[in-house]
């Protein structure tokens, strides 16, 4: 919920606002601290945070992923302690045993994240350590092999990208000289041939065409479907039918009689209400009007 | 100069519910509701309306000193608060349009059509009617700037009357606000006439003030309560016309705008146009200010004390409602205080 520019180093108060190429960087206890301060503090290979006291090693700093110290401080301990409980499901009998075992893990990193009952939450760790030492050495290296498995399809998925990217370039560069090629060859037909000039240029086109076809043909099958969208429902089109009213009187001149016969000739509107719009033919227009309703009422 | 600045042009209403209508007389409220065959409609309508109130003042004594008022004296007096509202409009400044103040006394036509004169005195409902006719013109002037050009003394006693009546005028023209006046078809006919009949170019300004004394006078008559605007003003204009000799009812009328209309039609409009010519010469002036003092104190003696906002009826009758209202409402919370003791002591149970 903060914002960037409410990110400070706590050692020098300075904020990424400031300065925007601040780069920060955290340790154990999740505090953050700038590049320049950290130089400054750390001369000696240890130093206490300046915010909590906790003792930092220098070279346990990492970048900064989250604004929320906890937050930081959580995912130090919790990789620490999965290093250490790395069972996995398969290793369980029975499921509720395997939640059993995700919730201990849970309340450890709780507690030390929280600083409640650390030094006995230690100690359990370290027996657990003792105790499981060749199970853990056995979960550590599959781990890793499921990770080599996973890098190497990550792997292979670029590959495959590069590959399709290359065979596209030259197929272009093919086509691009297949062009020139064609039309040196017309060249040299319209002046060595003894077909006359009309039949070779035909020919010429007729072979054009069909390459473009075959290519458009090739791209429609890659192209996605196009989608007509209609509407569901059919709808009656609006069609405008003019307003009949019945003004019991003669028939008003129209705005074009009364521009043909020049009524509008006597009629003088200000130049102020010029500006509004209103002509002076529909003045005209109006009073005419009011003149022949219900004249004949 | 034709100045459009105000409501909006000839545009289409449409809605999605109601029908797709323009906003022009033929399709009007004022067509609809407000519009009656002739004066005899109008004056059964008035008399209607006091037959009631009269009978039962006839039947209470016999022998009194002041003779009731008739309807043709309340009807006097009407027109001579018409008069009034001109003379209060013409002191405005900015000068008010016509449109307003002809709005303001179709206003007022039509509240005394629907609303007694006993219960309601014309000198408030005026103030109201103007008021009204203003906001709805788009005329804007604030309710203290108006108080400035009204000449009542007792400026916090006119305002709370104006801003009290102005709901029930409303009201009782059934919300129908919208007036058309003849004076935008005076123009359209003006500018079609200087069109087509290119001589009648230099007499235009004659044509114009014979037309706006036309129409001044027809304002105080019942025409806009019978004849649609473009009628009226069609009268105005041919009257005019024949006034600076030109015949325009031959010219205009029947060779260009009646062409294509059947003959009987013309012999029809051409009637009512006489109609509204002789309404226009028969119209009522104002009456002298003595006629007016002694009808005005018939109205007083006579007049309905429960809605006149001054008497002591009508402070009765509002503490009376009053009483009852609060005595309703007290009843209801010792109802509701009875019922959620019980629901209480059910559940405690």
């Amino acid at each position: 919920m903060e914002d960037t520019r409410g990110n400070y180093c706590l050692g020098c108060k300075t904020s990424s606002y400031q300065n925007p190429k601040l780069k920060f960087l955290v340790n154990a206890c999740g505090h953050r601290l700038c590049d320049g301060c950290i130089k400054a503090m750390f001369v000696r290979p240890t130093a206490p945070c300046p915010q909590c006291g906790t003792i930092l090693k220098r070279n346990e700093f990492r970048d900064h992923l989250f604004d929320n110290a906890d937050v930081e401080k959580e995912i130090d301990i919790r990789k620490k302690i999965l290093k250490v409980y790395n069972k996995q499901e398969h290793d369980f009998k029975f499921a509720t045993d395997y939640d059993d075992y995700l919730e201990e893990i849970e309340t450890i990193i709780y507690n030390l994240t929280n600083g409640i009952n650390v030094d006995e939450t230690k100690a359990k760790v370290e027996r657990y350590k003792k105790d499981n030492q060749a199970l853990i050495a056995r979960n550590r290296s599959k781990l890793n092999v499921e990770q080599e498995r996973i890098t190497n399809m990550v792997k292979e998925q670029l590959k495959e990208i590069e590959i399709k990217r290359e065979r596209q370039l030259l197929e272009e560069k093919e086509e691009l000289r297949k062009r020139k090629s064609d039309k040196e060859a017309l060249l040299d037909d319209l002046t060595y041939a003894d077909v006359s000039v009309d039949k070779v240029l035909a020919n010429y086109k007729k072979t054009q065409a069909q390459q473009f076809n075959k290519k458009n043909v090739l791209n429609m099958n890659t192209n996605e479907k196009v989608v007509f969208i209609t509407t569901g429902n059919k709808e009656e089109i609006y069609t405008y039918i003019p307003i009949k009213e019945d003004n019991v009187g003669p028939k008003a001149p129209s705005i074009g009689d009364i521009l043909r016969d020049k009524y509008v000739k006597n009629v003088h509107v200000a130049e102020e209400l010029k500006g509004g719009g209103f002509l002076p033919t529909i003045a005209c227009s109006r009073a005419i009007q009011e003149a022949f309703s219900c004249l004949l009422d | 100069l034709i100045g459009y600045g105000s409501s909006s042009l000839w545009t289409v209403v449409k809605s999605y519910h109601f029908r797709k209508v323009s906003k022009m007389y033929h399709t009007s409220t004022q067509r609809k509701y407000w519009t009656f065959r002739d004066e005899k409609e109008i004056s059964q309508r008035k008399n209607a309306l006091y037959a009631d109130f009269f009978k039962e003042l006839e039947d209470k004594n016999t022998s009194r000193i002041v003779e009731l008022p008739t309807v043709e004296e309340l009807d006097q007096l009407c027109i001579f608060y018409e008069f009034e509202l001109l003379d209060l409009c013409k002191r405005f400044d900015p000068p008010m349009p016509i449109t307003t103040i002809a709005t303001a006394i179709v206003y007022m036509k039509r509240f005394y059509l629907v609303n007694s004169m006993m219960d309601y005195h014309p000198c408030d409902i005026m103030l109201a009617c103007v008021y009204l006719a203003t906001k709805v013109d788009e005329y804007n002037i604030s309710i203290d700037k108006f108080l400035t050009m009204v000449p009542e003394k007792d400026k916090e006693r006119a305002k709370s009357r104006i801003l009290g009546f102005e709901l029930l005028v409303m009201e009782k023209l059934k919300f129908h606000l919208t007036i058309h006046c003849p004076y935008r078809p005076v123009e359209g006919l003006l500018i079609g006439i200087r069109t087509i009949i290119p001589e009648s170019v230099s007499k235009i300004d004659e044509l114009k003030s014979n037309i706006n004394n036309f129409l001044a006078k027809v304002l105080h008559s019942q025409a806009l309560l019978i004849y649609p605007p473009s009628q009226i003003a069609l009268a105005a204009m041919i009257e005019a016309g024949q006034n600076a000799g030109l015949d325009l009812l031959e010219q205009y009328l029947k060779q260009h705008v009646m062409r294509d209309i059947s003959a009987d039609k013309y012999i029809q409009l051409v009637k009512k146009l006489k109609d509204i010519q002789d309404m226009c010469h028969r119209s009522p002036s104002r009456i002298n200010l003595n006629k007016k003092a002694k009808i005005e104190e018939k109205v007083r003696i006579y007049r309905n004390e429960n809605h006149n906002p001054d008497s002591h009826a009508y402070k009765r009758l509002r503490d009376e409602e009053e009483k009852i209202f609060e005595q309703r409402q007290a009843e209801k919370r010792t109802r509701l205080a009875r019922d959620k003791k019980q629901r209480e002591s059910k559940l405690l149970r």
